[in-house]
């Protein structure tokens, strides 16, 4: 993928900017999988299973929710009205086409401004999507939700970052490669991903797990093994599609 | 169209009985067709072999029978394979037959590379999959968080046969709606036309469309009242015998995860590991040798493998057959599954696979008139016979390849008037070419060409191949290089990261898999 042009949000050139809160495949949702936050792990693990897969220039893999079972395959699409079928929908695809980008202002202070790609599928100039701006140029209550919703993932990037190095170093993530059979008979193979790998959980010296609890791992690292059964939800979602 | 549902009976309350009656009552809305099962409360069942092939699992999600629940309820343990040994030389040579395919089987034959060097001079199975280093270092297929019926390495199980018909009975009834008779069958009420009309038993008649003879080796319904022939192939596979022993073992003790079969001087014998005991016996044909001679092979069999008393406190079960098939399998409105539509010796487990088929294959065609029976009839009949004699070429191929010398057994079985003409053809064939895709010519055959190579290459085939020809292009050795890399990267995260065999089963039982699929 390449790297999105970004501009910084501004109430005059962006005035008339509508953003679509719909998902679908035309508006770039039909994604395989999406970085997840150990804030959110707690309301997702029962939907989604939440793996660790290596992202980009990443030294260690990264907390993912699996949307799909093969690439460019988001499961929860679907035709109701919001286009997503699942009860809780991750950050990242909550957010659409926004970002937080960094600004030095004149005193050499570094500030976050929220910025979106102008390419992005779900920005129009049209009648339909929500407003960003009132008609006295102050944030509609989407933007509010978006600010509040950038800030959070904001906020909650540290913690998982050094949740996901603790996971690599301590060696608790174990590979996680299988094939499955769908009703049809068709085999499939889910490569590149990692699980939890509950043996050493299992055998980590007292001090270790209170450290891991001091820092607040253990509760998503418990969430993380108990998404797995959300398995079931993905094949059952993949046979009614096939 | 006759808008009443069909009846089928099905006669014999074993493995095969029960196996059936799952696979088609999962298939059909008792609306369309109902199920009848009739077991004598008297005639005690055989269990057909405790090994299953991979279809098991694709099997059981069908019938809708939890990995969970099926693993503690029937003991079973997970088969990756099988482990020759002393078949080639009768020294204590291995080798493997893993379930997994060759890594890039679909677009690289790697049996063409390991041939000519290119893969290194490691045995062929460690070559070409890392299943073998997995088998090897006695490792599960898979982790506890893959889901169920899903897996990192391909397997079938090891099974409690008794338990799985009591769970597969259970199921049917309670949950598919199979209707259970326990009832003597004294006879067979017939139409004019020589269909049978009812089984009649102290219960009463039983009616149905088709009957399905399940019943064993006594075949009662194809064998003895229809009088179809039993075509004997003891002139290719000698072995109509075996004596089989089961042997427990400690909780804590590891499971095997490949069946054994380990050669002696006139057959073979298995081991098949499960949870709670191994069930071990010796395979041997009756012309060249006895129980009294071949109780001693077995003896030391088991004191050899972690049974230091051997055969002392155990009771061996001499089992005899006659290794073959009917001359048809579907005759008027009756079927037979199972042992009594043909056994052959358990190499390689054909048996409960074979049931597998059958019903599937009844389940698909099911005939709605009776004019459309006979056309069903024939084409099951052409399909199973060539199942059949794929079987029986392909175990023949373990003895043709071997080369002992100890005994007239292991000599008589490379005697070219036993070897079917078929087989013969194909290893001529193979001798200057790798067998593939090229001999598949139909999807469902029963041994896929990794299987031929497998055994060929395991027991030291020679293929002299010529010179290097178009197919390996520098291209395709690349890609060779390439995937061996992978299946070496894969063996290594492999062994670090599955659970040893015994620990997943009692994590899968305790737990359960991380999810259903």
């Amino acid at each position: 993928m390449s790297q999105p042009q970004l501009s910084k949000l501004n109430s005059v050139q962006h005035a008339s900017l509508r953003v679509s809160r719909k998902y679908s495949e035309a508006l770039g949702d039909n994604v395989m999988t999406c970085l997840v936050f150990t804030t959110e792990m707690r309301t997702l693990q029962g939907t989604y299973p939440l793996l660790m897969q290596q992202i980009g220039g990443h030294s260690q893999p990264l907390p993912i929710a699996l949307l799909g079972l093969e690439n460019d395959e988001n499961l929860f699409l679907c035709a109701s009205e919001s286009g997503w079928a699942g009860e809780t929908v991750p950050m990242m695809m909550q957010k659409g086409p926004f970002y937080i980008a960094k600004e030095q202002d004149s005193t050499g202070a570094v500030r976050n401004v929220i910025a979106l790609d102008e390419d992005h599928p779900k920005l129009s100039l049209g009648s339909a999507g929500e407003r960003l701006f009132s008609e006295a140029g102050g944030h509609s209550p989407y933007l509010e939700r978006i600010i509040a919703l950038l800030e959070n993932i904001e906020a909650s990037h540290p913690h998982t970052m050094e949740f996901a190095t603790a996971l690599g170093e301590l060696e608790l993530i174990t590979p996680l490669d299988f094939k499955f059979t769908l009703n049809d008979g068709s085999v499939h193979t889910l490569t590149g991903f990692f699980g939890i790998d509950e043996d050493r959980l299992q055998n980590l010296p007292d001090n270790t797990l209170a450290a891991l609890q001091e820092k607040g791992y253990l509760l998503p690292l418990f969430m993380m093994i108990a998404s797995q059964s959300q398995f079931s939800r993905l094949m059952a979602l993949k046979n009614g599609k096939s | 169209m006759n808008p009443s549902p069909q009846h089928i009976v099905i006669l014999g309350g074993g493995t095969a009985g029960w196996l059936t009656a799952g696979i088609l009552a999962a298939e059909f809305d008792t609306s369309t067709v109902t199920v009848t099962l009739v077991e004598s409360p008297t005639v005690p069942t055989i269990g057909v072999g405790e090994g299953t092939w991979p279809s098991m699992r694709s099997t059981l999600l069908k019938i809708g029978l939890s990995e969970r629940a099926f693993i503690e309820q029937c003991s079973a343990a997970l088969k990756q394979g099988t482990q020759f040994k002393s078949w080639l030389h009768g020294n204590g040579e291995t080798y493997y037959h893993p379930f997994t395919l060759p890594h890039g089987f679909a677009e690289v034959n790697l049996a063409d590379h390991w041939n000519r060097g290119h893969l290194g001079d490691q045995p062929f199975a460690c070559s070409v999959t890392p299943q073998f280093a997995v088998c090897e270092a006695g490792l599960a297929p898979k982790q506890l968080s893959v889901p169920e019926y899903a897996f990192t390495l391909n397997y079938g199980y090891h099974l409690d046969a008794g338990k799985f018909a009591t769970m597969l009975s259970s199921h049917a009834t309670e949950q598919l709606g199979v209707r259970h008779v326990l009832a003597d069958v004294s006879g067979v009420a017939s139409h004019d036309n020589g269909d049978i009309a009812s089984l009649i038993t102290d219960q009463g008649p039983i009616e149905g469309d088709l009957f399905i003879d399940c019943s064993g080796f006594r075949s009662v319904l194809l064998g003895e009242h229809y009088g179809v022939p039993f075509v004997s192939q003891k002139h290719i596979l000698f072995n109509d015998s075996a004596l089989a022993v089961q042997v427990p073992y400690e909780p804590s003790t590891d499971i095997a995860t490949t069946t054994k079969s380990t050669a002696h001087h006139a057959g073979w014998i298995w081991d098949i590991g499960l949870q709670h005991r191994r069930g071990v016996g010796a395979v041997f044909s009756s012309d060249h040798a006895s129980a009294d001679t071949i109780e001693p092979s077995l003896d030391a069999y088991l004191r050899e493998t972690g049974h230091p008393s051997g055969l002392a406190e155990l009771e061996p079960r001499l089992i005899q057959f006659d290794p073959g098939y009917r001359k048809s399998f579907w005759h008027k409105n009756c079927v037979a599954v199972g042992l009594s539509a043909g056994f052959i010796e358990p190499l390689e487990a054909s048996a409960l696979v074979l049931v597998e088929l059958s019903a599937r294959s009844i389940a698909q065609q099911f005939p709605r008139t009776r004019q459309q029976m006979d056309t069903v009839a024939q084409r099951f009949n052409t399909e199973f016979l060539q199942r059949w004699e794929q079987i029986i070429e392909f175990l023949k191929l373990h003895y043709v390849l071997s080369k002992r010398e100890d005994s007239a057994y292991w000599r008589e079985h490379r005697d070219a008037a036993s070897v079917p003409s078929k087989l013969a053809e194909k290893l001529a064939d193979w001798r200057h070419r790798c067998p593939w895709h090229l001999d598949e010519r139909r999807v469902d055959e029963m041994f896929p060409s990794a299987s031929y190579q497998y055994v060929l290459y395991g027991m030291n085939f020679e293929s002299e191949l010529g010179d290097e020809n178009r197919r390996l292009s520098s291209r395709d050795r690349e890609r060779a290089l390439m995937l061996k890399d992978e299946i070496d990267a894969q063996s290594s995260r492999y062994l670090q990261h599955l659970p040893r065999h015994r620990s997943l089963i009692s994590d899968a039982i305790a737990q359960g898999f991380a999810a259903t699929t």
